[in-house]
């Protein structure tokens, strides 16, 4: 009878040599076994101490972390047009192992903002760095433009994000007529790797860099932003917002770049660092934003 | 005729001798297969799948490769070099290709010491 393998049941400090079946482990493994031992019998004792603790937030929690299989995407980012107020809906779900905050603006516009933001500014909802910015002469990466001026124009990446009357636009094209459209109507107008196109999973980006990465994302005509809340490749990341049902997504600029977003409660939730520049290096002029505005 | 390697998912097939394989590293739900030509070709299999198919495609020739931790399986063919302190492995022909790969002290510790009872052994 075939005995039952585990194949990804291995430790870092452990190696196999493939067809022996037998895996060389460290002498230290039997000491993690009884660590996980002691905690397991520690999470035991203190699981009804946090049950009784936590019973106000309950609600809270059991609304807001939901795994794919309870959700039904078509449904999420349905506006409440009878809901008048403007904020930013935050949803904490996963795709597969992959944890994921949606943020989504509900009765706000989108637009682009270059140069310091106003963190006390109570017309926000949302803001999170767009564009990229050149480490050697602080240029912004890709077409841009800001309120119909053009302020770059290169091709850096093939993702690209329209906002023209309002109307926020995400996809991939090497030329795209909505960047002189923007130019035109007084519009606006960015470029980042794009991460899905048309619901196709597709990586500029090939570094194999795992990080807390961001993107822009739409489903039909409305628009969210997902962020990882684990350190994730491109390409994982991608696949997770093509999985839930996104047509299409770019990147925005994650790692460590600050932001915040609003809530029902007005709650100001930050992300990444914040006074990273000034206290590392000078924050560049370029540095831009996209908003989210109270409508 | 060489025994090949097949890799095989919904989507493609890979057909490869192991002697054309470097090493396999982990990405996530994927894997990178990494070839003595350079080449690098994404799977879209876990890693331990791969080394599922090495031990029933292979059997004994599958001893060649060698799983170190999670998120690696090398060729043992083109170890050149190993430094469990610095936590070092470099996979080479010494002619075409260099890899310079990191894993735990433990985990090359105990590759160091199979190859050594390995050249005992002859």
């Amino acid at each position: 009878m075939r005995k039952f393998m585990d194949w990804d049941n291995i430790g870092d400090d452990e190696i196999r040599i493939i067809g022996d079946r037998n895996t060389k482990r460290s002498h230290q493994r039997r000491w993690v076994l009884l660590l996980f031992a002691l905690l397991v019998i520690c999470l035991i004792i203190s699981i009804p101490i946090l049950i009784n603790g936590n019973k106000s937030n309950e609600t809270i929690e059991s609304s807001l972390f939901n795994s794919i299989d309870t959700i039904e995407y078509q449904g999420i980012l349905d506006d409440e047009s009878a809901n008048l107020r403007s904020f930013c809906e935050i949803r904490d779900t996963t795709v597969e192992t992959l944890p994921l905050r949606l943020f989504i603006p509900h009765n706000a516009r989108p637009t682009l903002h270059k140069g310091k933001i106003d963190k006390s500014d109570p017309e926000i909802i949302y803001a999170n760095m767009a564009a990229d910015v050149r480490a050697d002469n602080g240029g912004i990466l890709g077409a841009f433009v800001l309120e119909g001026e053009p302020l770059a124009w290169g091709l850096s990446r093939k993702g690209y994000c329209s906002i023209i009357d309002d109307v926020i636009t995400v996809g991939v094209a090497e030329n795209s007529p909505l960047f002189e459209r923007a130019t035109e109507v007084g519009g606006y107008f960015f470029r980042q790797y794009p991460l899905v196109d048309n619901g196709v999973v597709l990586i500029e980006n090939k570094a194999r860099v795992y990080n807390y990465l961001r993107a822009l994302c739409q489903i039909g005509d409305n628009t969210f932003m997902a962020h990882s809340l684990t350190k994730v490749s491109f390409h994982n990341f991608a696949q997770a917002l093509a999985n839930i049902g996104c047509d299409n997504a770019i990147y925005i600029v994650g790692y460590e770049a600050y932001g915040w977003a609003v809530d029902s409660d007005d709650m100001v939730h930050e992300f990444g660092t914040d006074g990273y520049f000034d206290s590392v290096v000078p924050e560049p002029d370029n540095l831009n934003y996209i908003v989210w505005k109270r409508k | 005729m060489a025994k090949h390697l097949i890799i095989s998912t919904a989507t493609e097939l890979v057909r490869i001798e192991p002697q054309r394989i470097v090493y396999f590293s982990s990405d996530g739900n994927y894997t990178t297969m990494v070839q003595v030509d350079n080449e690098m070709r994404v799977l879209t299999s876990l890693l331990g799948n791969i080394e599922k198919r090495i031990a029933s495609q292979l059997g004994n020739e599958g001893k060649v490769f060698v799983r170190l931790g999670k998120s690696l399986i090398i060729n043992s063919s083109y170890i050149y070099y190993i430094n469990p302190a610095r936590q070092r492995l470099t996979l080479s022909d010494a002619a075409t290709f260099s890899h310079n790969l990191t894993a735990s002290k433990e985990a090359l510790k105990q590759l160091k010491e199979y190859l050594e009872k390995e050249v005992e052994k002859l």
